[in-house]
């Protein structure tokens, strides 16, 4: 039977997690439907556990089962102490089940006994089960009648049946004794040697059925193309625009294929939030604040890996957050806030991954005392001058904790600094942004996916790199920028408005010690350097040579290296060779707090000059279009299409108008200028955005950047502005004030003005 | 005993267990199984196999499912112009004495208790066989 282990311990994953929703609606609904559901939970959990042979687990469930079999009986309102059962009892189903998951067959004694014993009261020791208690208020008690008509029924009805496997041998009402055991024998009766380790329990996922029908269409697809391709061939007309057509197509599958293949692993961030939602109520429970808890987003797909690495952290700075965070009645009645604090859990798409959100109203993090305490560690002087973002990020290092107390919540010896170190494992990230007095906010962005990442690949010493996408903000050639040398060897590139330092790559990286630190000279050709920003500063790496942009397979480094600062994975190029990924922001945030530290030995020197840049959170497509040039946010746009077919088909008024086929859905493609009339789709735009909704697409002429831009405050006199709809701002780029569009708002008015889809969809 | 190309529709809301009576029927050597994962879904392939013309003839059913369950499917399929004769078996953690009674009074073929094994599931298969084709010794 223990194959079917698996199945069970995936489908538990599931079921526990609808156990949980359900048992936290009790407390609002005590609805006869949500009763229900919470029975089914408990009932297949058990019914499946048994048939796998966990019979610990097994009888646990079967217990909490006739619980819940009490609430259903009576009417009205469920106690919340009875509800305290389900959830706790929720908690230790899921971790034995996780534990389950990985091979460990420990079985939480302590934790069923403490269940158990929670169960106790509501089985009186008449051996009857009695409803008293499961309520909430005195409303009536409906009791189990077991009518007599049934019993004599029974006997009728078994003689002649001789396939009734009736109940008759077996305890009928599994009501008190049997599987609420008094705590002590459960151990003997844990079942940790009759069972077969599962194993190494294989890792399984749940995948929506349309992926997978999604995936085979692509492969048929794929088949055609080919055998249009073969056939092409064997007619000799290999450059035939047919086949052409057919290569191009094919390469478009197969793009198309990765990525699907790739969306197989995400799964929704729900189960995780869940968790976190869990949590925050049982520590705010415990401590006697008040918190709700709003979510967003849960149904943004992560890796199923990426998420399983990064709850641990998540959960910490939850915990931190409550702990240290939100306060008490008493502090919020006096500084003019609602009893009730909010800790929102947000997740957005975003170009690379997705981005976490951690927000709560609390009180924030205090500069001053942060400050006191990393110059009573030794971490900075009282002479340097650090901006309130770069304290507030002092408590990423190991070492600093401002809790005035160690107090059994968050004061275990684990720091922030653990949290961001997690983080930065898997290729993410971590910022933080706090107003003293009004709360804290954690973004967290995370690759979507571990394995498959788009790099640069840089040359830098002599040695080649692959440094993913995801970290960098821009990429500069330094022969564009003011470039200052400072004495001491250090050099400062201004950079639009900001002044940034800038770092020869090679020399932060081991095996390229010999290289020594290479000057830039002003006038050399082509010096490109990436950008990074951590917080709010960004740094330059001046690397040799771009080699260009390529997708890679991550895979582990050989635990010798593995550890090396700045390195996260390792990879194989196109032509065989292996090639280190960096973890960049990881590079860059070691660098800013080497910096700390060694003015905070140098007893400080000059970091002030480093102005920076207006809080800006995404990075923008820079585009040309027609004789204009605008930005716009890369979380607006779905994709980028290049050189594909451009059909014209009839609109309403017989007019041809321009659409593109993307996997079978039908585009209109519309241009900037449109709705003044300036019609005409460049004939030399063959780049494509897609807007985020899909409902429409923009033909450009090109892609001029991808760059995190400044923000300029939104003025209406300024040129151009009226020229399109959709201006939400304006970014500097290149010394030019462009527009920075909302692309949704802008087609939506375009096609208004052309009455195009209207009639289209008319017709 | 049914001949190996019997027609299964297996019912139940939890793969594992549908995965479990699977994997008893193939060791049976029953070629023919089809999968449902609500009473709802199970009712509409019972009505749409019989519209095409290949009707299911044998369904092994779980008691206790979201949308409807199992009870609820039985009587459905009981009520229908061609479920009278239709052979189905109840499977279920049930052990409570009311749901046999009930399901016994619906017109259940045959009732299983989960867990199960290969040889429970195949003794009962047979039963029902017997039930249903050897003719009364009246």
């Amino acid at each position: 039977m223990n194959e079917f282990l698996t199945f069970f311990l995936d489908e538990a994953v599931d079921i526990l997690i609808g156990w949980e929703k359900t048992a936290l609606r009790l407390e609002e609904d005590s609805s006869a439907e949500v009763k229900d559901e919470l029975y089914r939970a408990a009932h297949n959990l058990k019914s499946g556990s048994g048939a796998v042979g966990l019979d610990a687990f097994h009888h646990l469930v079967h217990a909490v089962e006739d619980l819940i079999s009490l609430v259903m009986k009576a009417d009205g309102a469920v106690a919340p102490a009875t509800i305290r059962v389900f959830l706790d009892t929720h908690s230790t189903l899921s971790q034995w089940i996780d534990r389950l998951r990985t091979g460990d067959e420990t079985v939480p004694v302590g934790e069923i006994a403490a269940i158990q014993e929670a169960l106790a009261p509501y089985f009186a020791d008449t051996g009857h089960a009695s409803s008293e208690g499961v309520l909430d208020t005195t409303d009536a008690v409906v009791t189990v009648s077991d009518s007599p008509v049934e019993e004599t029924a029974v006997a009728d009805s078994s003689d002649s049946q001789p396939l009734l496997y009736a109940a008759q041998d077996d305890d009928v009402k599994p009501s008190a004794a049997a599987p609420i055991a008094p705590a002590h024998s459960t151990p003997a009766a844990a079942p940790t040697v009759g069972q077969t380790t599962p194993a190494k329990s294989q890792e399984t996922i749940r995948v929506a059925a349309s992926k997978l029908d999604n995936l085979i269409e692509l492969v048929g697809e794929l088949a055609t193309q080919q055998s249009i391709v073969w056939h092409a061939k064997q007619t000799a007309s290999l450059d035939s625009e047919a086949s052409e057509n057919a290569i191009h197509l094919i390469q478009k599958i197969a793009k198309d294929l990765q990525n699907l293949s790739l969306s197989l692993r995400l799964q929704p961030l729900q189960s995780v939030f869940q968790r976190l939602e869990r949590t925050i109520r049982d520590l705010a429970r415990s401590q006697d604040k008040k918190v709700q808890v709003v979510l967003r987003g849960e149904d943004v797909e992560l890796d199923k890996s990426v998420a399983e690495r990064i709850a641990d952290a998540l959960t910490h700075i939850v915990r931190n957050a409550i702990d240290h965070g939100i306060e008490t009645f008493d502090e919020r009645a006096q500084s003019g806030k609602g009893p009730t604090a909010t800790i929102q859990l947000e997740a957005l798409p975003a170009a690379n991954g997705v981005l976490i959100k951690i927000i709560d109203d609390g009180r924030g993090l205090n500069a001053d005392r942060i400050r006191k305490k990393a110059i009573e560690r030794g971490l900075i002087t009282t002479q340097q001058n650090l901006s309130e973002n770069d304290i507030h990020r002092l408590i990423f290092q190991a070492g600093l904790s401002t809790a005035e107390k160690v107090t059994d919540v968050s004061g275990r010896g684990v720091g922030m600094d653990v949290v961001k170190t997690a983080v930065e494992n898997i290729g993410g990230n971590i910022q933080l942004s706090s107003s003293f007095g009004h709360g804290t906010t954690f973004s967290i962005s995370l690759p979507a996916t571990l394995s498959i990442v788009d790099v640069l690949l840089v040359e830098a010493g002599s040695i080649l790199y692959a440094l993913p996408l995801q970290d960098v903000a821009e990429i500069i050639d330094l022969g564009d920028v003011d470039l200052q040398s400072l004495p001491g060897g250090k050099q400062l590139i201004r950079l639009r408005d900001s002044v940034i330092p800038l770092e020869d790559l090679a020399t932060h990286l081991p095996q390229n010690k010999r290289a020594e630190g290479q000057m830039v000279n002003a006038g050399d050709a082509m010096q490109p350097a990436i950008i990074i920003r951590v917080g709010d500063n960004l740094i330059a790496f001046h690397v040799k040579k771009i080699l260009g942009q390529q997708l890679v397979t991550v895979r582990g480094l050989p635990s010798v290296i593995a550890h090396i600062p700045g390195y996260t994975g390792g990879t194989i190029l196109g032509d065989g060779n292996p090639c280190v990924v960096l973890n960049l922001s990881a590079l860059a945030s070691r660098h800013f707090e080497h910096i700390h530290r060694s003015e905070a030995a140098a007893g400080g020197a000059h970091l002030d000059q480093m102005s920076r840049f207006e809080e800006n959170d995404s990075r923008c497509l820079i585009i040309e279009s027609g004789r204009h040039i605008f930005a716009t946010s890369l979380m607006m746009v779905r994709e980028i299409l290049e050189d594909i077919p451009c059909e014209n088909l009839p609109d309403v008024h017989g007019r041809p108008h321009p659409f593109i086929s993307v996997r079978g859905d039908l585009i209109p493609v519309l241009t900037l200028g449109e709705e003044n009339g300036h019609l005409g789709l460049g004939r030399d735009a063959r780049t494509y955005i897609v807007v985020a909704n899909g409902e429409g697409a923009l033909a450009v002429n090109r892609i001029l950047a991808v760059s995190t831009l400044e923000a300029l405050p939104l003025q209406r006199d300024a040129r151009n502005s009226d020229e399109f709809s959709g201006v939400i701002g304006f970014r500097r780029f290149e010394g030019h004030h462009i527009p920075y569009l909302d692309l949704t708002i802008a087609l939506d008015s375009i096609r208004a003005a052309t009455h195009f889809l209207e009639g289209h969809r008319a017709s | 005993m049914f001949k190996k190309s019997t027609k299964f529709l297996i019912v139940d809301d939890m793969n594992m267990f549908r995965a479990m009576v699977k994997q008893s029927l193939t060791a049976m050597e029953f070629t023919k199984h089809f999968e449902a994962n609500d009473g709802s879904v199970a009712l509409k392939m019972l009505e749409e196999a019989v519209q095409a013309n290949e009707p299911f003839e044998f369904v092994i059913c779980d008691w206790n499912m979201p949308k409807m369950k199992g009870i609820e499917l039985l009587r459905k399929v009981r009520a229908s112009a061609w479920g009278k004769n239709l052979a189905f078996l109840m499977l279920t953690a049930e052990a409570e004495k009311t749901t046999v009674i009930e399901a016994l009074k619906e017109g259940v073929d045959g009732y299983i208790i989960k867990p199960f094994t290969v040889n429970s599931l195949s003794a009962n298969l047979n039963a029902i066989y017997d039930k249903k084709h050897v003719p009364k010794a009246s």
